[in-house]
């Protein structure tokens, strides 16, 4: 032992030995320390062992609560890295940390968090309800103990590819209206994507619903459950009563637990991982029951710790949330937006999304303000669906999107806007979006319900395939003219492109827009093989439109080089027309 | 704890780094130590103390026998860097604690915790008083001379083992330790009346 109470490092003595700095530096034994080093290394110094054993004397004590302090943290960093190493070598999207170690003898615990997946798809299939809590304030079952005994059929004695035998696969993924037509009640959603998360869909388990959101860039998820009938209570979900922490949750109380259940490879027990990366809360809301779990700890969520997961919770259902939250815009910016629209003469809707911030425009312009549900299901179907509801059947919408500038969650409600609406350009150049700081203004006018494309079957020279196109609605002068095609490509397209639409009347040049497909939301390089694109506008006709002969024509072109794509068996423009009309004069059309 | 056992917990505790805390229980008075020399501040000592288990424990992976004491060289390796950075972190271009006279009593009292149960309190002010003398010797050293000795005596390294922290030859360690051992022992004789010396050998 040295004077610090611990052991000597290897036994051995002397001028760097811990074994003499607890004697005396000048008592026999120190001498007779340093004299066996001296004969071990017989290393020069030692000639001087009396004054070496007096400086490996002169040695600070240890705070004592400081070691056992770092003690403590090393522990616990070190069942988190043990932790982390077992996940990196199980979540298969994380191949890029896959630890291929050759020196690894064994994966004991590897397939921690593969067992936490298959307890969790068995908890999803267990009948919802089994259980309830026994009271309104005990959300989590309660255990005393660390560990319990597995079903003979739960064991694990290798490592699997896939989740043990007990998981059954999840329900599929659906919209949320067609979960609450399965579950048979109003499912509440968050009013936003949570930063770090797309949002996947929900699951209808009996009368249990799950909203799923997965971490970008994926090895971690986060997955809000609701049920009017109680919490699962399997042993799976006991939790030891030292791991539970009473929250406070908007108004309701509720209860945080981080760490599972666990099965090491081997084992015939489940024991309880206090350091899994698994946080849950569990709360009960105007009689639906809650439980918010995050999984995994990949960067992109860690965020996500007790508090914001409680503060995400208190927002689940309350529409007024994002709104009360303020801060999403300057006050000038909505002052500047009300008034641009105030300036057009045109009547029309506008639309708010998120769907909460509609107030702050409607005190504001005297044009109809509706809010947009967008984002719990960025289907195409769902997208037109929720529009139709808040939008008129036809006319010009001004969509206005407020702090929707980043995130996979901005992104599918772009692309859902870009397929349910045709946004207009009125001049070449023109974009269609107008931005007031985090602000934006697009304009769009809607489509006919129904419409007829004209096969083309047109195929360029860097194999993409124009399948369809059309005019689909009525030219009208000082109208927009919604137009639109339909791209394929059999393989992977491997440079952008842009698509160009030309409006000609009587050899002039009236109208033009240049775009990425889906107004940028739909760039080729993207495309799955085989898939059919949806490319959608519409052009500004203007109000003088002179009488005659008017042409749409339709190309692509590569934005880096400038150069057009030819389409095959097409002599001269590289160009096809997709449609004619004829213009009687200011008022008519053929 | 004999070589081969270390090297059982270094491999376990690539596989579980739970048994990493094996490791930390052996060496955590060397490197205490140590460091303790090396920067005069005590909770800046503690800061870079802990730093140093923590760094070792994830960088564990990444670590490669060459022999078979090559992990105390490796963990030391990582405390003299983070002591290196340390003062690179202060803007100090000499690596060196605080000379004592610029230490004051108070100062003093936090540098060495007085809450050692293994020390009678009497013990741990002699003890506090030695390591105050040698440590206001060590500092008269030349920079390369302190990290040697440093190393050698309270890191406990062998002149191997150093050479291999430093990325210097072993002779050099040796004339190194030669050299400093010899000008701290005659710095100590002259300073050191023999009341001092035999007080600061309670």
């Amino acid at each position: 032992m040295n004077g610090n109470g611990q052991e000597s490092p290897d036994g051995h003595i002397g001028t760097s030995g811990r074994k003499g700095r607890r004697l005396s530096p000048l008592s026999p034994d120190a001498i007779e320390g340093a004299l066996t080093e001296r004969l071990q290394h017989g290393h020069a110094e030692e000639e001087r062992f009396g004054f070496a054993a007096t400086l490996a004397n002169a040695t600070p004590p240890a705070d004592e609560t400081f070691q056992r302090t770092l003690r403590d943290t090393i522990v616990a960093e070190a069942a988190q890295t043990g932790e982390r190493q077992r996940e990196t070598r199980i979540i298969p999207h994380r191949g890029r940390e896959m630890n291929t170690r050759k020196w690894y003898p064994t994966l004991r615990i590897a397939f921690t968090l593969a067992a936490t997946a298959a307890i969790l798809a068995f908890v999803f299939v267990t009948p919802w309800g089994r259980t309830l809590a026994q009271s309104a304030l005990r959300f989590f079952a309660r255990t005393e103990r660390m560990t319990f005994p597995l079903e003979p059929s739960q064991v694990v004695t290798s490592v699997p590819d896939a989740p043990a035998a007990t998981a059954q696969p999840p329900a599929p993924l659906v919209s949320i209206a067609e979960a609450e037509t399965q579950a048979g009640f109003d499912v509440a959603e968050l009013p936003f994507v949570p930063d770090g998360f797309h949002y996947l869909g929900a699951r209808v388990y009996d009368s249990a619903v799950s909203l799923e959101y997965q971490a970008q860039g994926g090895g971690g998820s986060l997955i809000v459950m609701q049920s009017p009938e109680g919490f699962v209570q399997s042993r799976w979900d006991e939790v030891p009563d030292h791991a539970i922490v009473p929250v406070r949750i908007g108004e309701v109380e509720g209860e945080f637990a981080r760490g599972t259940f666990v099965v090491y490879a081997g084992d015939d027990t489940a024991t309880w991982n206090p350091d899994a990366p698994i946080l849950r809360l569990r709360w009960v809301k105007d009689g639906i029951w809650f439980q918010m779990t995050r999984f995994g700890d990949v960067e992109t969520i860690t965020h996500l710790d007790r508090d914001d997961l409680t503060q995400l919770a208190a927002a689940v259902g309350d529409r007024t949330r994002v709104a009360d939250a303020g801060a999403q815009f300057a006050p000038e910016d909505i002052v500047a937006l009300a008034q641009r629209l105030n300036e057009v003469p045109a009547p029309r809707t506008v639309a708010v999304f998120p769907g909460d911030y509609a107030a702050a425009l409607t005190e504001r312009t005297a044009h109809p303000v509706v809010p947009v549900a967008l984002g719990a299901d960025p289907s195409p179907a769902a997208a037109r669906a929720s529009l139709g509801e808040a939008l008129p059947e036809s006319g010009l919408v001004d969509v206005v999107l407020i702090g929707q500038d980043g995130g996979e969650g901005a992104k599918k409600v772009r692309a859902a806007l870009e397929q349910a609406l045709y946004r207009i350009y009125r001049e070449p150049g023109d974009t269609g979006v107008e931005t007031f700081g985090t602000l934006q203004r697009i304009e769009y006018v809607t489509g006919p319900e129904e419409e007829t494309l004209q096969p083309l079957g047109t195929t360029y020279n860097n194999g993409v395939e124009l399948v369809a196109a059309g005019i689909v609605d009525t030219p009208r002068p000082g109208e927009p003219l919604p137009i639109a095609l339909e791209w394929r490509a059999e393989s992977p397209v491997e440079a952008p492109l842009t698509v160009f639409a030309h409006l000609f009347c009587e050899g002039r040049l009236l109208a033009q827009r240049d775009a990425v497909p889906g107004n940028g939301q739909f760039p080729a390089t993207g495309w799955e093989p085989g898939e059919v694109v949806r490319d959608q506008f519409a052009l500004q006709l203007p109000e003088d439109l002179p009488a005659g002969q008017c042409r749409v024509q339709v190309g692509i072109y590569n934005p880096t080089t400038g150069k057009r794509y030819r389409p095959i068996g097409v002599e001269g423009e590289p160009s096809v027309v997709i449609g004619e009309f004829s213009i009687h004069g200011a008022d008519e059309t053929l | 704890m004999k070589p081969d056992e270390e090297r059982a917990f270094v491999e376990r505790a690539r596989d579980d780094p739970r048994a990493f805390v094996h490791l930390y229980d052996h060496y955590f008075p060397r490197v205490h130590d140590y460091v303790r020399y090396r920067v005069s501040d005590h909770q800046d000592a503690e800061d870079v103390i802990a730093e140093v288990f923590l760094k070792a424990l994830r960088e564990l992976p990444r670590f490669e026998w060459h022999h078979r004491n090559s992990f105390a060289a490796w963990l030391f390796r990582i405390a003299h860097n983070l002591v290196v950075d340390y003062y690179r972190d202060r803007e100090q271009d000499e690596v060196a604690p605080a000379p004592p006279e610029r230490l004051s009593d108070a100062a003093l009292q936090a540098a060495v915790p007085l809450t050692s149960r293994v020390l009678q309190p009497e013990q741990t002010l002699a003890r506090q008083e030695t390591f105050r003398h040698m440590r206001a010797l060590v500092t008269t050293l030349s920079p390369r001379r302190q990290e040697v000795v440093t190393l050698r005596f309270f890191g406990g390294l062998r002149n191997k083992e150093i050479a291999h922290v430093l990325d210097l030859d072993e002779r050099t360690i040796a004339s190194h330790l030669s050299r400093g051992l010899q000008d701290l022992r005659d710095r100590y004789t002259a300073q050191t009346p023999l009341g001092v010396l035999k007080e600061a050998s309670v």
